[in-house]
């Protein structure tokens, strides 16, 4: 019941704040659907007569929209310890009885969601403006984001960690945000396949483009996927919780 | 009387600069009844921070522990943590970009509390504190008095038995000051709860607190009732203000141990430290010789600050 309630309270802050700075939310996504623009008008050529309009565009888009969901989850625990740590907020959620880490789950879900909507304006737009149709099966696309979004939650601790104990990494943090690139783009083929949701991006992109659908997935495959995501949430949470201690014991939890 | 704090030999040391060791705690050790206004008190870099940090678990001592109301900070945190709250940094414990009914829900909720109970509470609250204008106003708009009795709202709707305030009258003017004060006195009143403050406002602490712990340099220099501290240092010293007196008087008068006199506008002040009241008779048997006359006698008036002084005085001697 506390869980629940320390969840619902996470959720509806983030829809507060979603609503609130709503031009805010706004401009990002026109920030986000610019970059877009500018990758895929770097690819076609501008003006180019006879634009090739294949399988190439319909993996850009779902690449990079793969990739702005990834990013968005993964940037929420560390870039929110920052600013709750700014804010003079994070003493308050390490003294709640729930306890950080449960907070901070709580908070990378709430996001999720509320980023899912962002997430989905993006997919709408960026298939409007190329001009793509991509096969959006909800029920197999569904367990594929859940199973990339578990890794990447899991790299959002450990980065969330890593802020916890040096605070001032925002430099180092958007590394990651290329990083998080070649995660969805390596060729999950050879034992890059156990990158955190190298695997699971792939099977987005093949639902996607391909019009594939759960039965297709090897089973071999989500074996794949299952642990590698259970795997770096894991380690995630377990580096989350050492850097805890750690700046405990430094007496650094919560100082800029 | 129901201890609600126990503090035992706490010890902690900082790895500085160039891996030189800073010893902040040093066997701190206090107990903290129910239902009072308890200081903590110190010098900048005493150590008062640390202990409130470690007591709300933000911070891991080197040695000793920490009970809450019986549960061990370190061993049953999440027990422990239920019965306290905190505002450790003034007007910034709370959300800006949310108002003040969303900022009480949401702290609220995250320590458990149930909305059903909190639809009649918040409210109240808000009243209390003067805050229903300005219930669904972002924190950010409000003045900085207003934010810092949201906060001290916010550890009161999270229903915990103990409250840690550092430095809750911080940059507050003499009236936002005075208002904090009295929400403080209201607490201990008619909600039956227990609150540890520090702060360097020696007014403030002869005002609303009850027991003072003072720490310096890691170390406790006093641990007492306020009141009693207050008589302790009252009591020693004493103004006499006198007519003129003669050279012979004034050589008598200088002999005398702990005695200091300054000419005032129509004749002397005599302040006598009464740590032997044999002295006392001593000089008015010098004014008694010459039938001086004694235009008043007055109990010298120590505040808080002077008796602070004096014991961190003492501890550094």
């Amino acid at each position: 019941m506390k869980l629940w309630l320390g969840f619902t309270a996470m959720l509806k802050k983030e829809i507060i704040l979603m609503r609130r700075y709503f031009v805010n939310s706004i401009g990002g996504i026109i920030t986000i659907y610019f970059i877009f623009m500018l990758i895929f008008w770097g690819y076609t050529g501008i003006g180019t007569p006879g634009l090739q309009m294949g399988t190439t565009v319909e993996n850009i888009v779902v690449g990079y929209v793969t990739w702005l969901m990834l990013m968005m989850a993964w940037q929420t625990i560390p870039y929110s310890l920052l600013q709750e740590t700014q804010e003079g907020t994070l003493e308050q959620l390490c003294m709640s009885p729930l306890g950080l880490t449960a907070l901070s789950g709580f908070k990378v879900v709430a996001n999720a969601i509320t980023d899912m909507l962002i997430v989905i304006a993006m997919l709408v737009l960026t298939m409007a403006t190329t001009g793509t149709s991509l096969n959006i099966d909800i029920i197999s696309l569904l367990p594929l984001v859940l199973l990339a979004l578990t890794a990447v939650f899991g790299l959002g601790f450990f980065c969330g960690g890593i802020t916890l104990l040096f605070k001032r990494i925002q430099s180092y943090l958007q590394i990651v945000q290329f990083a998080l690139i070649a995660l969805v783009a390596v060729d999950p083929s050879s034992v890059f396949r156990w990158l955190p949701t190298t695997l699971s991006s792939y099977w987005i992109q093949r639902v996607m483009t391909k019009g594939l659908n759960l039965s297709h997935v090897p089973l071999a495959d989500w074996l794949t996927m299952i642990i590698s995501s259970v795997f770096y949430l894991f380690i995630g949470i377990a580096v989350f919780k050492l850097c805890q201690a750690k700046a405990r014991r430094q007496g650094t939890l919560g100082h800029f | 009387m129901d201890i609600v704090l126990k503090v035992n030999n706490l010890t902690k040391t900082y790895s500085g600069s160039e891996g030189k060791q800073v010893k902040a705690l040093e066997n701190i050790s206090f107990e903290v009844p129910w239902g009072i206004i308890f200081g903590l008190l110190g010098p900048n870099g005493a150590g008062k921070t640390t202990t409130i940090k470690s007591i709300c678990g933000l911070v891991q001592p080197d040695a000793g522990s920490i009970a809450v109301n019986g549960w061990d900070v370190q061993c049953q945190r999440a027990k422990a943590l239920a019965q306290l709250t905190a505002v450790l940094e003034g007007n910034r414990n709370i959300y800006w970009r949310l108002t003040p009914r969303e900022n009480l829900e949401f702290f609220a909720a995250i320590r458990g509390r149930k909305p059903r109970r909190l639809s009649k509470e918040i409210p109240e609250l808000l009243e209390v504190f003067g805050l229903t204008d300005k219930a669904n106003q972002p924190v950010r708009k409000l003045s900085r008095g207003m934010q810092q009795k949201l906060a001290l709202a916010v550890t009161l709707v999270t229903g915990a038995p103990i409250l840690l305030l550092d430095e809750p009258t911080l940059g507050l003017d003499v009236k936002a000051s005075y208002e904090i004060r009295s929400l403080l006195r209201r607490i201990i009143q008619e909600e039956q709860r227990t609150v540890i403050i520090t702060t360097h406002d020696m007014n403030v602490v002869q005002d609303i607190c009850q027991h003072v712990v003072i720490i310096n340099e890691g170390r406790i220099v006093a641990n007492d009732n306020i009141q009693h501290l207050l008589d302790l240092f009252q009591v020693r010293s004493y103004d006499l203000v006198v007519g003129q007196l003669t050279p012979v008087q004034r050589t008598g008068l200088e002999q005398i141990p702990h005695l200091r006199l300054e000419p005032v506008n129509s004749g002397w002040q005599i302040s006598l430290d009464m740590e032997n009241p044999a002295l006392l008779w001593q000089a008015l048997d010098v004014l008694g010789a010459e039938q001086t006359p004694i235009e008043s006698i007055s109990r010298k008036e120590l505040n808080f600050e002077k008796v602070f002084m004096e014991i961190l005085g003492g501890a550094k001697a």
